[in-house]
């Protein structure tokens, strides 16, 4: 392709790119303050980070006055807004993540340009925005991570591609100092971040010995090198993060590394669920028909190239149809513009039971991991090629093929380890960096294959599946909150509503000055609350947020300290249980929540109002406690107890499950 | 293995006595195995999985008289009812063990013929390789009711005699068409969905060779091949006059027989729609594969080393691979089934009681590898649509050959699947089993990687570990008289003999037992006569609504003197029966009996049982004394 021809596939691309942000924009504007998801009444849960992000600028100091297994970073990002906005706000993280996602859709252009062409990066990053906002979990500290881990991804790559030497150096010293600062957000990421490009270096060292690059494996190690550095660089932004923040290195390793590893089970539960998501969790649909669907898929590409590895991918001319351009334009315009008019004015939601079959949908995007494998494997196994071929390759270590899959591994490392919070393996469930790179595959496959077609299609079910449960959900919070607390110009759904009211019954037992304590915490409800937490060192009870070696420290802090005012959600033990088990059956968040609820609550506090709500798509009660003004005798508490009849009676354990010297091996 | 030709002939005999020689020692050491394994193989009224014998009771009925289709209605055709009834008058006892080896050899058998599907089409390697595999996937079936393996029999047998039918000439080709028209026709004797997918299959495999030659001007070939259709179409009608003789062979009318299997037996599942949706289900939504990442990788770098080696992945040059066998072939060969099957019998010899769980569940998983012959199967089957890229004519025919019986298989196993509502490839003793692996084998003989056998066959023979032979581990307890005599159960089955004599023993000789829902094979275990209902097995699938009002007044008339419930709870049947219908005619039945229960019987005695892996209860309730209400 000429230069000029090149220039207008660049302008047209990022023509596209700019008009998919705008009306991603705009489709946020109504979308966003509609996205509460409290106290596991939705889905999953949201808004954990700007919480924590409060109590910094109050000037507590994170692993030392609050301990919790999360790096700062995501605490500190939402900090500064909180600053600029003047208060604190759900819609702040929100507006975070939205701006995040849309980052996230830059760099799967920016990945996808070091490999193919400008109208593959545009498709690339509409599917992956597509994929990314439909994630439920609107954490911040999830959101920056991934952002940063994929900012690497997409450096290296770069670096990949870029001939000019002193570029490339500086890349790659960004990739490592991105990697690196990864930490600074989640550990988990940032081991994968840092450990995947390793992992690309050395795959790159082979292909180079393979092709007998000249200079052999040296001018590898010197980008190693620069690598590494960069990693330093990252690594000691954090460090220094740490410092400003009044913590100290060891406290730090101490929540988010030691701790942490106790709370998600261990080097065992890591290396058996690494294991699993590679060789035996399902990762995409494949039904009959799709493997014929790639097999024909993949005729096509051998029949039109004669080979499936990409190696001239960036020499391969692929330029815009005029109808590529408008089908585009017009599903990106549909889609966004679509569904802000949809919010915007209030259209009463679609019924539900089309909540699954639009859901389906996104069983899509994961099919896309087989072109990803695919082009992966056909670079390690390449066809013969001829004679010119083969040295214009050996010219090239850093060909399409050979660029792709160090991003891959890289990218592939990253996520699995992100990943390794949950038992189960959903490649593209959370934000993952694999995800811009298998979309990535799957449109340079149907676009070698001259399937421009089969690629609009796709794009078109990837952008109707945004209507899904998100959406769904979305349109179903119609009720303005208003402009006070933490929910401030916030719309709600029916369940948000019951969280709103019990809120504010919380807020008004407790009086100005009284304290209240959430159980099993959610961030966001006791940021609802608005209240000060008892003087408890744990910042989150929960599962695998709360380090064991506290809790017997902080049960007898709520002895001396008993809050005001208690909230449980669920009521039913068996509610959190179920949710506690996936992680762990000893907790030490268990074990507060047995003394709350054996202890304390019998005795002390009388149950002041009930409120109906979900969790976890079942019905549930929400129940707010005050304390009694006369605390009752042991015999009166268990004759109130046997006098209730509900079904609150807790799951066995085994009995040193709750005993503090069961979890002495927890302790540092 | 390198591709250098055929073998000269000298070394061609050589080659095939070492083929036979392989062949008798894998069913050696598999036979060996059985007789350790069979005994061990009851599934007690589903408290294991899934559920076994209902052929023994119903062909004990034959022996006694009764008129199936009129004394005893039921949708399954009277062929394997017959098969039973003369091994049981053979032998004059009635026992679940013939019914269990009956399936154990069809196994076998099946292995045998997956061996002469593949010998057809490639080297003698890859057809060892195939019958090897297909044993230990065939083994795992956890259902043993013989009206699905005399059917599979019929449909594994047209698999051989289609082979050699698409890839002869002449009047050999003509002779197999006949043959697999006659065993497309008599498979109707044995399981109606069995010989739909018969028919639709082999109708498809020959409109898709006459399609093929009409689109590139061979007119004469094109002939040819709708002179085979009408061959096949002879055969079939042959085939009926099979199951005509069996319809007369069980005191049946053809009446009878039309209107139990054909007309009562589609609604049972739901009806042409259900099976229609199902079908489409099967194809687009249910998981061919087991689609984890790195197999997937695997799968693919084998894929494009087939294509590499040679250019294309068109395997119509298969059989013109050197058919020489290597030592490192003759010992994974030899090795795979005496370690696989030694390793097992000496296990169930020695009486070890069970298997790691962890490792018996990896195993379990293990059962999918060889569905990964599904994507080569569709790889070439792709490229052999591509005449330009077979190298000789002949190669061209041979692809053509394969897509034809790849097709054929591919819509007899899905059609045959509809007997349930879900789509788990080799999960039943489907015909595709030996074409898929035939694809597999050939895939990792042909990508030049000399580790991608190996892998492949360790993986496929580690399955033999899995659930199945877990259970019949546990099996620690001889069984003396009645139908389970020469069986061996573990406490599951135990507490199903106790609940089993404990109804003999109320009902006295001659009283009336009926077990709801009813589990035959508990039937045959009980051996008392059941109340005077038309219905043969009142399950949700095989008991007709046209029978509930005159099975309801011959049950009010004739209240059985014993009535067996299994399971207690209701949800737990009836979560059962809706996988088929809500609100079946066996479901009626159940809620009237179970209105009857508390007024005219009274509770004797529980047993705790397992059904369908939740706990559950045997209830035995007996008539109270008097009759009153």
């Amino acid at each position: 392709m000429s230069d000029a021809g090149l220039a207008r596939e660049r302008r047209l691309g990022l023509r596209l790119l700019l008009l998919t942000s705008v009306a991603f924009v705009l489709f946020c504007a109504a979308f966003v303050p509609r996205l509460t998801n409290v106290h596991f009444g939705d889905v999953e849960f949201t808004g954990w980070s700007g919480p924590l992000g409060s109590r910094i600028l109050r000037g507590d100091r994170p692993y030392v006055d609050f301990v919790l297994p999360i790096p700062p970073g995501s605490f500190v990002a939402l900090a500064l807004l909180e600053k600029l906005v003047g208060r604190p706000l759900l819609l702040e993280e929100l507006g975070l993540n939205a701006a995040l996602h849309l980052t996230m859709a830059v760099l799967a252009y920016v990945m996808a340009r070091s490999i193919s062409s400008p109208k593959v990066a545009v498709l690339t990053a509409i599917a992956t925005l597509s994929t990314v906002i439909q994630l439920n979990k609107e954490c911040a500290y999830d959101h920056t991570a991934q952002a940063v881990a994929w900012a690497a991804v997409a450096a290296g790559m770069r670096a990949l591609a870029s001939a000019d030497e002193r570029r490339r150096a500086r890349l790659f010293t960004l990739t490592g100092a991105l990697a690196g600062l990864t930490l600074a957000f989640k550990q988990s990421t940032a081991i994968g971040a840092v450990s995947g490009w390793v992992l690309a270096f050395g795959y790159l060292a082979v292909t180079d010995r393979r092709a007998r690059r000249p200079g052999g494996m040296r001018p590898r190690l010197a980008e190693l090198g620069r690598y590494l550095h960069g990693v330093c660089l990252g690594l000691a932004a954090t460090w220094l993060l740490l410092l400003v923040l009044g913590s100290t290195l060891r406290a730090f390793f101490q929540a988010a590394f030691v701790d942490a590893s106790i709370l998600k089970g261990g080097a065992k539960f890591l290396v058996r669920n690494l294991t699993s998501y590679l060789f035996d969790y399902p990762s995409y649909s494949a039904p009959l028909a799709s493997i014929a669907a790639f097999v024909f898929i993949g005729h096509r590409v051998l029949e039109r190239h004669g080979r499936l590895d990409i190696a001239d991918e960036r020499r391969r001319a692929s330029p815009y149809r005029t109808t590529e351009v408008v089908t585009v334009a017009a599903l990106v315009l549909a889609a966004f513009g679509g569904g802000y008019l949809l919010l915007a004015l209030d259209v009463r939601p679609y019924p539900a039971r089309l909540i699954p079959e639009l859901d389906r949908l996104k069983m899509l995007g994961p099919m896309s991991l087989v072109t990803l494998a695919a082009l992966f494997v056909a670079e390690l196994v390449p066809f013969r090629r001829d004679h010119d071929d083969h040295d214009a390759y050996r010219a090239d270590p850093d060909a399409a093929g050979r660029c792709l899959n160090a991003g891959i591994l890289a990218a592939f490392a990253s996520s699995l380890m992100h990943n390794t919070s949950a038992p189960e393996f959903r490649p593209f469930y959370d934000n993952n960096a694999i995800i811009p790179l298998a979309f990535l595959s799957l449109f340079v496959v149907l676009d070698r294959a001259s399937l421009r077609w089969l690629s609009a299609v796709i794009l078109a079910f990837l952008l109707l599946g945004i209507g899904g449960n998100k959406f769904f959900r979305a349109m179903t919070a119609s009720v303005p909150i208003g402009t006070n607390g933490h929910w401030a110009w916030m719309r709600l759904n029916d369940r948000g509503f019951t969280m709103a009211i019990a809120a504010a019954r919380a807020r008004q037992l407790a009086g100005p000055t009284g304290t209240v304590l959430v159980l099993p915490e959610d961030v966001q409800f006791t940021a609802l609350v608005d209240r000060p937490r008892p003087p408890i060192t744990g910042a989150i009870i929960f599962v695998d947020q709360y380090a064991p070696r506290l809790a017997a420290d902080d049960m007898a802090r709520l002895d001396e300290h008993p809050p005001d005012v208690i909230v449980v959600h669920p009521r039913r033990p068996s509610g959190w249980q179920r949710f506690f088990r996936i992680w762990s059956g000893r907790s030490g968040a268990e074990r507060v929540l047995h003394h709350v609820l054996v202890d304390m609550l019998p005795r002390f506090y009388e149950r002041d109002s009930t409120f109906p709500t979900t969790f976890l798509y079942e019905a549930g009660k929400l129940d707010v406690y005050s304390r009694r003004a006369v605390p009752l005798t042991k015999e009166e508490a268990e004759r109130a107890a046997d006098k209730s009849d509900d079904d609150d009676a807790f799951d066995m354990l085994p009995d040193d499950a709750l005993d503090p010297a069961a979890n002495e091996g927890a302790t540092p | 293995m390198e591709d250098t030709g055929r073998a000269p002939p000298e070394n061609e005999r050589r080659e095939s006595r070492l083929a036979a020689t392989l062949l008798a020692l894998l069913s050696l050491t598999y036979l060996a195995f059985l007789a350790f394994f069979v005994p061990r193989l009851n599934n007690f009224v589903y408290s294991d999985r899934e559920f076994t014998g209902w052929v023994m009771p119903i062909a004990a009925r034959l022996n006694a008289g009764a008129r199936l289709y009129s004394d005893a209605v039921l949708p399954i055709p009277p062929g394997s009812f017959e098969v039973l009834a003369l091994v049981q008058r053979v032998t004059g006892k009635v026992l679940l063990l013939h019914e269990l080896w009956f399936a154990a050899l069809s196994h076998w058998l099946m292995g045998l013929m997956a061996y002469a599907v593949a010998a057809r089409f490639s080297t003698r390697k890859v057809a060892l390789l195939v019958a090897t595999v297909t044993l230990v996937l065939v083994t795992q079936a956890p259902k043993e009711c013989i009206y699905d393996h005399t059917s599979l029999l019929c449909a594994w047998l047209a698999v051989v005699t289609g082979m050699n039918a698409v890839l002869g000439e002449g009047t050999a080709s003509r002779r197999a068409w006949l043959a697999t028209g006659v065993l497309t026709g008599a498979s109707l004797a044995f399981k109606q969905s069995t010989a739909t997918g018969m028919v639709a299959g082999w109708a498809l495999a020959l409109a898709y060779l006459w399609a093929v030659e009409t689109r590139h001007g061979r007119r004469d070939r094109a002939r040819a091949h709708g002179r085979a259709g009408a061959v096949f179409a002879l055969g079939f009608g042959l085939g009926l006059l099979v199951v005509l003789a069996s319809i007369f062979g069980a005191h049946a009318t053809v009446g009878g027989f039309v209107q139990a299997v054909l007309v009562d037996g589609p609604p049972l599942k739901g009806g042409v729609r259900t099976l229609v949706k199902n079908l489409f289900l099967f194809v687009f939504h249910y998981d061919a594969i087991r689609n984890t990442i790195v197999p997937t990788a695997v799968v693919i770098a084998i894929g494009l080393g087939v294509a590499r080696r040679a250019g294309g992945v068109h395997v119509g040059d298969e059989p013109g691979r050197r058919a020489a066998f290597g030592a490192f072939d003759v010992t994974l060969l030899v090795a795979a089934p005496v370690v696989t099957y030694g390793v097992a019998t000496a296990m169930l010899a020695g009486e070890v009681r069970a298997l790691d769980l962890s490792f018996s569940a990896v195993c379990e998983g293990l059962k999918n590898v060889p569905a990964y012959g599904f994507v080569y199967a569709a790889v070439f089957f792709a490229a052999h649509l591509r005449e330009s890229t077979a190298a000789t004519p002949e190669a061209r025919d041979r692809g053509h050959a394969l897509n034809a019986v790849i097709l054929a298989t591919m819509t007899t196993s899905l059609v045959y699947d509809t007997s349930f509502v879900e789509f788990n490839p080799f999960y039943f003793n489907e015909p595709s089993i030996p074409v898929v692996l035939l694809c597999l084998f050939v895939a990792t003989e042909r990508s030049g990687f000399s580790w991608a056998t190996p892998l492949v066959l360790s993986a496929a023979m580690l399955a033999t570990f899995g659930t199945k032979l877990n259970r019949a581990l546990s099996d620690d307890t001889p069984v003396d008289g009645t139908a389970w005599a020469g069986l061996r159960v573990n406490y599951r089955g135990v507490e199903v003999l106790r609940a089993a004599a404990r109804a003999r023993e109320l009902a006295g000789p001659a009283g009336t037992v009926l077990v709801l829902p009813e589990d035959e094979e508990f039937v045959g275990l009980i051996d008392r006569p059941r109340p005077p209902l038309t219905g043969a097995i009142v399950f949700v699938d095989q008991y007709p609504a046209r029978l509930l009002a005159g099975d309801i007044a011959a049950l009010d008339a004739h209240l059985p003197d014993v009535i067996v419930l299994h399971p207690r709870r209701e949800r737990d049947w009836r979560a059962v029966f809706h996988t088929w219908t809500i609100g079946s005619a066996a479901e009626h039945m159940m809620e009237h009996v179970l209105k009857v229960l508390p007024r005219r019987y009274a509770l004797d005695s529980s047993y705790p049982s397992i059904f369908f892996w939740d706990q559950g209860e045997i209830d035995v309730f007996v008539r109270k004394p008097g009759g009153a209400p």
